[in-house]
C-alpha cells in the first residue's frame, strides 16, 4: 500500500467547468467529481438549478501536489466563491 | 387581468409557489426539469422557425435592429438606476443590470400562450428577437463589469463561450433552423409533441418555477426595499421601451406585446451563470432574488396584461 493524500473540495458547481482542468494542470493524475447538496455557513444548497448546486471534487495525489492545489484554490477562488477544503491520508491499494 | 389569472399555466405556477411556501415535500426530479427545459427551448425554436419560413427576410431587419437597441439600452439604464438611486457598488449594479437586459424564455413562452389564448395575432418570427436579445444584454453587462469593477478569475474567451455556446441559445437556434428548413408536411410528424402538447408541458414546467421562486422569497428581507421596488419598476420601464420600439419598427399589437414582454423580462438561467463567472464579487442573492423572486412572478401575473394594454393603446 502507498501513502497518499486525498484532497476534498466542496464548492459551487459554477467552478465545475474550470477547476478539474486546473487540477490536472497542477500535476494531479485524476479526480472524481460529485454533484452534492447540503448545508453550511454560506447557507443551504437546495440543489435547484439557479446557481445553488454544489460539487465535490476528490483528488488522490502526492502531498506536494496537494499543497499546490490548496494554494491555487486559496489564491484564485476562496475570496468570492463558497469553498471548503479538507485533506485526509489515504492508503492506496495496489491492484497490480 | 382576472381572465389572465385563471389560466392553467399561471395556476400551476401558483400551486408550485404555495407548495414551496408551505414547505411540502413536492420537488420535481432534476432530470425531469432538464428534459422540460430542453423541450421548451426546442418547441419555441421550432414554432418560430416554421413561421420564419413564411416571411420575407426584409421584414425582420428593423425589428432585429430595434431589439439589439433594447438589449444595449436597458442594461445601461438599469445600471444607472442601481448605481445612482440604489447606491449599489459597481459589481452588483453591473451583475443585476445584465439580468434585466437579458431575457427569460419561459416568460416569452407565457406571453405567447397568453396571445394564443385570446386569439391575438403576432409576428411569428419573434423567436428570432428572443435569441437576438439574449446576447447583447449579457455582453453589455459583462463589459460594464469588466471595465468598472471586476478582475474575475475567468478569461473573456471563456465567458463568450459560456454565453454563445450555452445550451439555451444552441437549442433555440437549432429549433429555428429545423422549423425553417423542413416543409410543414415533414414537421407534422412531430407536431403532436412540440405544438399540441406545448401548453401542458409549459404548465408542468411552471410548477417547478413556482417552487424555485418560493425558495427565493425567503431572501426578500435580506435584499432591502429598494431592490424589491426595482424588481417591479424596472420591467415597467423596459416594457415601455419595448412598446415604443415595437411601434417604431412597425410590429402589430401582438408583436409589440411580445417585444415589450421580452424587454421587461429578466434572465434567471443564462445571466446568473454568466455573472457568477464574470463578476464573482457580486452577491448572487441580489440578482437572483430580484429577477426570479420579484420580476418573474410580476411579469407572469400583472406585467403581461399591462404590456398588452400599453401595446393596444400605442399601436
Amino acid at each position: 500500500m502507498k501513502g497518499k493524500k486525498l484532497v476534498n473540495i466542496i464548492t459551487e458547481s459554477t467552478l465545475g467547468s474550470v477547476l478539474p482542468d486546473e487540477i490536472i494542470m497542477l500535476g494531479a493524475s485524476g479526480y472524481t467529481l460529485f454533484e452534492v447538496s447540503g448545508s453550511g455557513k454560506r447557507g443551504k444548497r437546495e440543489g435547484d438549478f439557479t446557481l445553488s448546486q454544489n460539487i465535490k471534487l476528490e483528488i488522490l495525489c502526492e502531498e506536494e501536489i496537494a499543497s499546490k492545489i490548496i494554494e491555487h484554490c486559496k489564491s484564485k477562488y476562496a475570496k468570492h466563491y463558497a469553498m471548503f477544503i479538507f485533506i485526509c491520508d489515504a492508503d492506496v491499494v495496489d491492484l497490480g | 387581468m382576472i381572465e389572465n389569472l385563471l389560466d392553467p399555466v399561471i395556476l400551476f405556477f401558483v400551486v408550485g409557489l404555495i407548495a414551496g411556501i408551505l414547505k411540502t415535500d413536492l420537488k420535481l426530479p432534476e432530470p425531469i426539469y432538464e428534459v422540460l427545459s430542453i423541450y421548451l427551448l426546442i418547441a419555441i425554436g421550432l414554432k418560430g422557425g416554421i413561421q420564419l419560413s413564411e416571411v420575407n427576410f426584409e421584414k425582420i431587419v428593423f425589428p432585429t435592429l430595434g431589439t439589439i437597441f433594447i438589449g444595449i439600452i436597458t442594461p445601461i439604464i438599469a445600471y444607472i438606476i442601481l448605481r445612482r438611486v440604489g447606491r449599489f457598488d459597481r459589481a452588483n449594479s453591473a451583475a443585476i443590470a445584465a439580468h434585466y437586459g437579458s431575457v427569460s424564455a419561459v416568460t416569452y413562452a407565457v406571453v405567447i400562450a397568453f396571445l394564443d389564448k385570446f386569439k391575438i395575432s403576432y409576428e411569428g418570427y419573434t423567436t428570432v428577437l428572443l435569441v437576438v436579445l439574449e446576447i447583447p444584454a449579457i455582453a453589455v453587462g459583462i463589459l460594464i463589469a469588466k471595465f468598472k469593477a471586476s478582475k474575475g478569475p475567468f478569461s473573456m474567451s471563456k465567458l463568450i463561450k459560456e454565453v454563445l455556446f450555452g445550451r439555451s441559445i444552441y437549442l433555440l437556434v437549432m429549433g429555428l433552423l429545423i422549423g425553417y428548413v423542413l416543409s410543414p408536411e415533414k414537421i407534422s410528424s412531430i407536431k403532436i409533441l412540440f405544438t399540441d402538447l406545448f401548453k401542458g408541458m409549459l404548465a408542468f414546467f411552471l410548477l417547478e418555477m413556482g417552487l424555485v421562486t418560493s425558495y427565493r422569497l425567503k431572501d426578500l428581507k435580506r435584499v432591502g426595499i429598494f431592490l424589491i421596488a426595482f424588481g417591479v419598476i424596472m420591467p415597467l420601464i423596459s416594457g415601455v421601451i419595448g412598446t415604443l420600439v415595437g411601434w417604431l419598427v412597425g410590429l402589430s399589437v401582438g408583436g409589440t406585446t411580445v417585444l415589450a414582454t421580452l424587454s421587461a423580462s429578466a434572465s434567471y438561467i443564462a445571466a446568473p451563470a454568466a455573472m457568477r463567472i464574470a463578476v464573482p464579487e457580486a452577491n448572487p442573492t441580489f440578482y437572483l432574488t430580484a429577477s426570479l423572486g420579484i420580476t418573474f412572478p410580476f411579469n407572469l401575473i400583472l406585467g403581461i396584461p399591462i404590456y398588452y394594454w400599453m401595446a393596444s393603446i400605442i399601436v
